[in-house]
Formats: C-alpha cells, sequence, structure tokens
C-alpha cells in the first residue's frame, strides 16, 4: 500500500468516526490539514489573526457540511475549496479595500517607496512584497497562484478545489502572472540585471 | 516578427514546465529579437522564482482545540434554536390541536352514544329529501316555463324581498306623536 492510499484510508476512518459524532476524531482532520488551510487564509488575508479566525470557520464550516462530502473526492482538496470561498467572501466584504487598490495605478502604489524593488532584498521585506503583489489581485486569481505555489498543487487538482476547468485555471495563473509582472517589469526598468533562469 | 501578446500568454506555460520542448524553443528565439517581451520574461520570472522561496507559515498550535470550541459552541446555539422553534411550533399548534380534540371527543361520544348518531343520520337523510323535493318541483316549473323559469324565479324573488321590506317599513314607522296641552 503506498503512503498516499494509507493517509486516505486513516482520513475516511477519521471522517466516518466524525460523522458518528466522535469530535476526536475530527481534531485529528484539522491536525492533518491545518497547515495547508492556514496558509492559503493567510496568503490571501494577508494577515495573521484574520487568517487564523479564517482557518478556524473553515474546519466549522468543514465540520457542518462533512455529511456533503464525496468520498471519492481528495479531502485536501474539498477542505480547500472551502477555505478559498470563505476568503474570497470575505475579502468582497472589504472589497472598497482591495477594488481601490486595483483602480490606482499598480506601478505607482508597489513603487512609491522610492526605492528599487530589487534592492528589497531582506526576507521580511520580500515577504511584504510578496503580499503586496497578491494584495494586487483579484481573489478569484489569487487562489490558483497560492495553490500552485504554496500548496504545489497541480493544474487539475487547482481544477478540483476551484471547481474550474483546466484551461480556466491556466488563463487565471497566466493573467495573475501578466499583471504582477506588468508591476515589476516596470518598477525594475531602470536597474538591469543578469538573467537568472537562461532564455 | 512575433505577436507580443501571444508570447506572453506562454509565459506562464513556460514557468510551470508545460511548455512543450518546440514551443519552448521558439518562445526563447522570439524573446531574443524583442526587448518589450524580455523584460516582461524577466518581471515574470522574479515573481516565480520570489514565490517559490516564500515558506509556508507554522499554523498556530491551539488550531485543532479552537475548532473544537467553536463547535461545541455551534451545538448550544443549535440546541437553543431547536429549543425556540419547539416552544413557537406548540404554541402555533395549538389551536390546530384543538380542533382535531374537538372533533375526536364528538366522535367518542357518539361512539358511546348510538342514539345521538342515529338522531344526526335521521336530520342529514330529511335535510336530502327536502333538497330532492325541491329539485323536483324546480324540474316540473321547468318542463312547463322552459327558458322563461329563471327570468320568472327572479321576478317571483323581486316581488318577495319589495314586500318583506314594505312590511318591515309599515312596522317601524314612527308612531304618531301625541300632543298633549297642558
Ligand atoms: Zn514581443
Amino acid at each position: 500500500m503506498t503512503a498516499v492510499a494509507a493517509q486516505q484510508d486513516v482520513e475516511r476512518l477519521w471522517i466516518r468516526q466524525t460523522l458518528t459524532g466522535d469530535q476526536t476524531a475530527f481534531a485529528d482532520l484539522v491536525q492533518a490539514y491545518q497547515r495547508p488551510v492556514y496558509n492559503l487564509c493567510y496568503r490571501m488575508l494577508g494577515d495573521v489573526a484574520e487568517a487564523e479566525d479564517a482557518a478556524q470557520e473553515t474546519f466549522l464550516r468543514g465540520y457542518t457540511n462533512l455529511h456533503r462530502y464525496d468520498p471519492d473526492r481528495r479531502f485536501l482538496n474539498w477542505i480547500l475549496s472551502i477555505a478559498s470561498n470563505h476568503c474570497i467572501d470575505r475579502l468582497r466584504r472589504r472589497r472598497i479595500h482591495w477594488l481601490s487598490l486595483e483602480d490606482t495605478p499598480l506601478v505607482e502604489h508597489v513603487a512609491g517607496n522610492g526605492e528599487p524593488a530589487q534592492r528589497r532584498v531582506e526576507r521580511h521585506e520580500q515577504a511584504a512584497e510578496v503580499q503586496a503583489w497578491l494584495d494586487q489581485l483579484p481573489p478569484p486569481y489569487r487562489v490558483p497562484l497560492i495553490l500552485l505555489y504554496w500548496h504545489d498543487l497541480s493544474y487539475e487538482e487547482i481544477a478540483d478545489v476551484l471547481q474550474l476547468s483546466v484551461p480556466a485555471v491556466k488563463s487565471r495563473l497566466h493573467r495573475a502572472r501578466k499583471q504582477v509582472a506588468e508591476i515589476i517589469a516596470k518598477d525594475a526598468k531602470s536597474a538591469e540585471s543578469p538573467n537568472p533562469k537562461g532564455f | 516578427m512575433h505577436d507580443c501578446d501571444t508570447l506572453l500568454t506562454r509565459f506562464s506555460l513556460a514557468l510551470d514546465g508545460a511548455l512543450p520542448p518546440a514551443e519552448a524553443a521558439q518562445v526563447q528565439a522570439d524573446l531574443a529579437n524583442c526587448p518589450e517581451c524580455h523584460a516582461r520574461w524577466r518581471a515574470m520570472q522574479r515573481f516565480d522564482q520570489t514565490l517559490r522561496r516564500s515558506p509556508l507559515l507554522a499554523p498556530p498550535r491551539d488550531l485543532a482545540a479552537a475548532v473544537l470550541e467553536r463547535i461545541a459552541k455551534q451545538h448550544a446555539h443549535d440546541r437553543r434554536l431547536v429549543g425556540i422553534t419547539l416552544l413557537i411550533g406548540g404554541a402555533l399548534s395549538l389551536g390546530p390541536s384543538a380542533l382535531v380534540g374537538g372533533g375526536l371527543c364528538l366522535l367518542l361520544l357518539l361512539l358511546i352514544q348510538p342514539g345521538l348518531l342515529q338522531g344526526l343520520i335521521a336530520l342529514l337523510v330529511s335535510a336530502l329529501s327536502t333538497l330532492q323535493a325541491l329539485l323536483v318541483t324546480l324540474g316540473a316549473f321547468h318542463q312547463v316555463f322552459g327558458v322563461w323559469l329563471l327570468p320568472l324565479l327572479a321576478a317571483m324573488l323581486g316581488v318577495g324581498l319589495l314586500s318583506l321590506t314594505l312590511l318591515w317599513a309599515s312596522r317601524t314607522l314612527p308612531s304618531p306623536v301625541i300632543m298633549i296641552n297642558n
């Protein structure tokens, strides 16, 4: 038996036990998936406290709707889809905030502090920069990027989480990257650096 | 020359290693000839590499406990909701319950007192036979008057109502005032 199959068996047992009212089995499910769920929430919302609350809410919704879970689907994909929808809802509620960011010229927002982006090499500054890039993107375009980079999901798995077709996932990834690349390209126009990856 | 937008759509796939080798080679050739596309490609690469270097964060240690606490709270809330719903439902169903209860009591009374049932049946039978007699009479009139039966009935009803009204009016006419002269 492969490790993945063994993991799925344990997972199914936890789900069955939870459905019969065993809450410690659900605590095991939370332990197993808290890392991907919390990280998706954090990258979506960009705030530690809000990410924690959103992750709790995600698992609460998972618990309430567990009877609707289709065992043929990967549990990770199912719980990530709940997290993603919940975070998009939260971001919509603070819509005014990110729409106003979208309306302002992207380049000015990122490069506004007068320092070329490429000199920001310290880790915490880089983290802030990553979050600033993500925050520019409309939430539905943010999710596939996060699932690709931090969750190592394939196009097919992202399509399953978001209930989209694979071409739609490719298109969202392309648009998201294009939008961020435009910010970076304009930001880096003055400071040329050696080509890091061939091409 | 190449179309810059078409080339751009291939960058995302190239970063994920999802571009067939022949297309990747074409992209590379096109990039060499277009500074604009080259700058965009470099920007996408930078974005890609920065994101790949970004670490996963450790979730808060007590997340599972916090989730179980929320589940318990939700259960308590659900129980309160069920209680309130039962209370309102009970109050609302009192009316229909009273009707059903009354009906059941009547049924029970009829079962205990068969005489009452016989009386009720006799009442029903006599009402039905009266109705039948009325219908037979109307049928006989219809044979005599044909299509004029309805206007005739309406006229009779009108005359009847008019005479009843007149009768009532004559009864309630003010009585003559008796003047008493002192
Ligand atoms: Zn070009």
